[in-house]
């Protein structure tokens, strides 16, 4: 649990070290993000990569569910790959829709990453583990490249392994209810603007 | 621009408002729509007692596990036959505890045209089922009374509740009396669940002299035999097409296997 934590903690510092290695071309890798819902928790917030290709990115977040919401307080890690499908863009609205899906691993009360000894071997599968397919789309306003950080809203249409097995297998089950959604925002950071600024003056 | 940020605020708060099943925070959450279920069809059971104190019907099906459709086909069954006075499923009406499992469970429920009691199961404790359960049927262990007959649920599960032992001082109560006792409680105590201790304190509470029936489940399979004494009955799942029909004369059990 530690040892992932950590490895959670040193994944922004970790990502923004190998954006600042690229050109300028290659600026704004890394990006921040915060989520509401998605079976995240009810608030998440972590740090990615988008891949120079800017076809891919992926990014890892820690989404917390209090207590006082429901009764029961949950913790869920989330590594988060997803690919863009296409873009579009109107006027000066820059979007586009991508697919992914999240490998979910929560902490709580009677969630086992490993079940324990007193169960027999082999008994149950862990639960902590979770993969939630998605379609997303984000929202951005064109602006300068060099000048300003780059914010996105985005929305995601998801749904959890399980959700999608028992669609599969009963007709009580209808494909309308295995569907959640999530809100974000993402911000990356234009790490190369000072580097920009400097670069006029000279 | 500030029109089209308006507008997809206002999409978004539509989406909150209009939509809530669509805002999922875990899988692991406890949010249900339904309270105490288990209550109100005690209460529909208790209040139209049997004409005749000493008979009675009732169908019993359990592990329902992943399969609505089977659930679904069996209170249609149940219902067409129409000689049963109400249904208990015995247990495991989840796979993994989670809340849009218990959901998906419940909306079969109005289906059935009798009253329909939920026994809670080991696949049911798993996660924060033990919680959703409580919030969505009330307390596991619960009982209720029809002519001659004390039905008793009974909370049994042991490994998937942190080892907590059962409430075997609240059994023991339970079964003073003159009534025609019937426990259901998912686990058999012949099962590697129940330990050697377990089930010398379970058989030190419930025998022939205070039993009259114990109905279990978990096994997946039907097996009828006696146990301390106790005329037993093992359901198995009903993903398997089958319930049983229960008939009680006089303190008497007929079990009938019924397949659908």
């Amino acid at each position: 649990m530690l040892k992932i934590i950590i490895l959670f903690l040193g994944f922004a510092p970790l990502a923004a070290q190998v954006s600042d290695s690229v050109d300028q071309g290659r600026s704004r890798l890394v990006y921040y993000k915060t989520q509401f819902a998605g079976n995240l928790g009810l608030i998440s917030a972590g740090a990615g990569y988008e891949f120079p290709v800017r076809k891919l990115w992926i990014d890892m977040s820690l989404g917390y569910l209090p207590k006082h919401v429901n009764g029961v307080r949950v913790f869920t890690l989330s590594l988060k790959p997803a690919y863009k499908v296409a873009d579009f863009d109107i006027k000066r609205i820059e979007s586009g829709w991508y697919l992914g899906t999240a490998i979910n691993y929560s902490f709580g009360r009677n969630i086992f990453g490993s079940m324990p000894d007193y169960y027999p071997l082999d008994y149950y599968w862990p639960n902590a583990f979770h993969f939630n397919p998605f379609a997303g789309t984000r929202l951005s306003l064109k602006k300068d490249e060099y000048k300003k950080n780059k914010t996105y809203f985005y929305a995601e249409l998801g749904t959890v392994d399980y959700e999608i097995w028992f669609a599969l297998k009963n007709r009580q089950v209808n494909l309308v209810d295995i569907f959640n959604l999530g809100f974000g925002i993402v911000i990356r950071p234009n790490l190369n603007r000072d580097r920009y600024y400097n670069k006029e003056s000279d | 621009m500030r029109l089209f940020i308006a507008d997809l605020l206002a999409i978004l708060c539509s989406l909150f408002t209009s939509c809530t099943d669509l805002i999922e925070y875990s899988p692991f959450d406890a949010d249900v729509s339904s309270q105490d279920i288990n209550l109100d069809h005690i209460f529909r059971i208790v209040r139209n007692p049997v004409a005749d104190q000493d008979t009675f019907r009732f169908a019993v099906f359990s592990d329902v596990h992943e399969g609505y459709d089977d659930m679904f086909d069996a209170i249609k069954d149940i219902n067409r036959r129409g000689d049963a006075r109400f249904i208990i499923v015995n247990g495991d009406i989840t796979n993994a505890g989670l809340a849009q499992e218990f959901e998906w469970y419940a909306r079969v429920i109005p289906v059935s045209e009798n009253p329909l009691v939920t026994v809670i199961g080991n696949h049911d404790c798993l996660a924060n089922g033990l919680l959703i359960y409580r919030r969505m049927f009330g307390n596991p262990d619960r009982s209720f009374v029809t002519g001659n007959y004390k039905l008793i649920l009974f909370n049994n599960v042991i490994l998937e509740n942190n080892l907590v032992s059962p409430n075997y001082e609240w059994l023991r109560e339970e079964l003073k009396g003159d009534h025609y006792n019937i426990i259901f409680s998912h686990i058999p105590p012949i099962s590697f669940d129940i330990g050697s201790l377990h089930r010398i304190i379970y058989n030190n509470i419930a025998d022939s002299t205070n039993t009259r029936m114990a109905i279990h489940s978990s096994a997946h399979e039907y097996y009828e035999y006696d146990y301390n004494g106790i005329h037993s009955l093992i359901t198995t799942t009903v993903k398997e097409r089958e319930y049983c029909l229960v008939e009680a004369f006089r303190g008497q059990f007929k079990v009938s296997r019924v397949k659908f």
